[in-house]
């Protein structure tokens, strides 16, 4: 009886991973695709408007983006711009290469508007890039995901049986 | 009024790389409540400016040099990280910051057109710290209106520095408030270089009455007609009249029947009378009222004068 339980509890385990880490891929996901659609936004407001940089992060472009942009503003009281950004860009639920680039965005920030629409632009681009490559292997991964955590699940309840 | 203007001092004074503001606040408190300006100038020291002249803020060794990054730095931040927000007043040479204060910029001009299209290469600051004299005024305003009670179109006389600009502020906040005596005036302020009201994104941020509506960063001859047409002021207000361009405008609106008040750099009515542009002014005959201020042992007086008509005659 023991051993069906604890051959329960391993397959309910690996059940669990197999969900965290493919809510972990989705999260980084909706990350990149809001953070993209927030620098486009902001670039097309410098350019049209001119809006200063502490109004464009104080609107609102959806969840994600909104958590991201108020860690720089929180950051703010305490770093400049440049050193805020890199604060808020490190606690992104995205892996460490693309945490860097958002990061490095924000030297750019430097208050000229071509080169703060430069690394809108170019952030954007770089996420939306990275997000259509991880749309197009989704699947892919998700099976890869699936096959691992219920293979190597199933592999140590048979053992334990 | 002293512990007032120790606590703008060390308003502007956060405004600072902290490294330069740290120095700038110790300065004993006799000095900070005399200071005008903070100067930072790439390669030497911070200092501070008073009536009586700059004095360094900061020990000689060459840590306490401001460099060019320090201006980079501070520039950043009065902009929020956005200078190409505030690019139309940079280009002009200065740019007005939260807080009422106004930051005078210097460095290499970017030409394009034949024009200054902005600065980069930032070489020197002058952080101005705007002084507000709340009630420097009152006692002028009532002397502005005739025995009907109308207001006449005023102009303010002092050379540099005596505090034109300081008056001018209070009379708009006194015209636009109203007295017992005289109703409250709807005044329009052309602020071509942002000196008199100091906005900051559009907002003024000086006491300037309830009445008052600000044109901002708009070259006088051209702010004139416009809020004349939108505002339907019965004052219009402009600091420092200095082109033909701007006294024809003056002339314009004063025909509309508005009123204005006007600064010029001037000792007296009898000055004006010996410059080719001001005796056009002059011969327009829009002024009937001249305050003219005195700096006699370091107080400030204000003498309202009659201007006589062109021809020397009184007027009825």
């Amino acid at each position: 009886m023991l051993r069906w339980l604890g051959a329960g509890l391993i397959l309910a385990a690996a059940l669990l991973t197999r969900r965290t880490l493919l809510e972990t891929d989705r999260a980084a996901q909706r990350t990149r695709r809001a953070l993209a659609a927030s620098f486009e936004t902001m670039e097309s407001e410098v350019r049209a408007l001119l809006t200063p940089l502490p109004a464009l992060l104080r609107q609102r472009y959806g969840e994600e983006a909104d958590a991201f942009f108020a860690a720089v503003t929180r950051e703010l009281h305490r770093a400049d711009l440049p050193g805020a950004w890199r604060v808020a860009a490190a606690e992104l639920p995205l892996p460490p290469e693309e945490r860097e680039a958002v990061a490095q965005m924000g030297a750019r920030l430097t208050g000229d508007e071509a080169a703060v629409c430069g690394a809108l632009s170019l952030g954007a681009v770089q996420l939306r890039r990275i997000a259509d490559a991880a749309e197009a292997q989704r699947a892919q991964r998700e099976r890869l995901t699936s096959t691992l955590c219920l293979g190597a699940g199933a592999l140590l309840a048979l053992m334990l049986l | 009024m002293e512990r007032d203007r120790i606590r703008r001092y060390e308003q502007a004074a956060e405004l600072l790389p902290p490294r330069l503001r740290r120095s700038a606040l110790e300065l004993p408190d006799a000095y900070k409540a005399q200071a005008e300006e903070l100067r930072l100038r790439v390669g030497l020291p911070l200092t501070v400016r008073t009536s009586e002249g700059e004095r360094s803020a900061a020990p000689a060794d060459r840590d306490a040099l401001v460099t060019a990054e320090d201006l980079e730095r501070m520039i950043a931040g009065v902009t929020e990280y956005s200078r190409y927000a505030s690019a139309e007043a940079l280009r002009q040479g200065f740019l007005s910051v939260r807080g009422g204060f106004r930051l005078g910029v210097c460095g290499t001009a970017v030409m394009r057109d034949g024009a200054v299209s902005s600065l980069k290469d930032f070489s020197a600051l002058a952080l101005r710290i705007v002084c507000e004299r709340i009630g420097a005024g009152a006692d002028v305003a009532p002397q502005l209106f005739d025995a009907a009670g109308h207001i006449q179109s005023t102009l303010i006389l002092s050379p540099p520095g005596a505090g034109k600009t300081t008056l001018l502020r209070d009379l708009i906040r006194c015209l636009s408030l109203g007295s017992a005596e005289h109703r409250a005036l709807r005044v329009a302020v052309i602020d071509e270089r942002s000196e008199l009201a100091v906005s900051y994104r559009g907002r003024p941020q000086t006491e300037l009455g309830n009445h008052t509506d600000v044109l901002d960063g708009c070259p006088k001859a051209l702010g004139i007609p416009m809020t004349l047409r939108a505002m339907t002021p019965q004052v219009i207000a402009v600091d420092e009249i200095a082109t033909a361009a701007d006294i024809e405008a003056i002339c314009a609106a004063a025909n509309c029947g508005v009123a204005l008040l006007a600064t010029i750099h001037a000792s007296s009515v009898s000055e004006l009378r010996r410059k080719p542009l001001w005796r056009d002014l002059l011969a327009a005959e829009v002024f009937s009222r001249a305050v003219v201020i005195g700096c006699g042992s370091g107080i400030r007086t204000y003498t309202v004068e009659e201007v006589p008509c062109f021809d020397g005659s009184a007027r009825d």
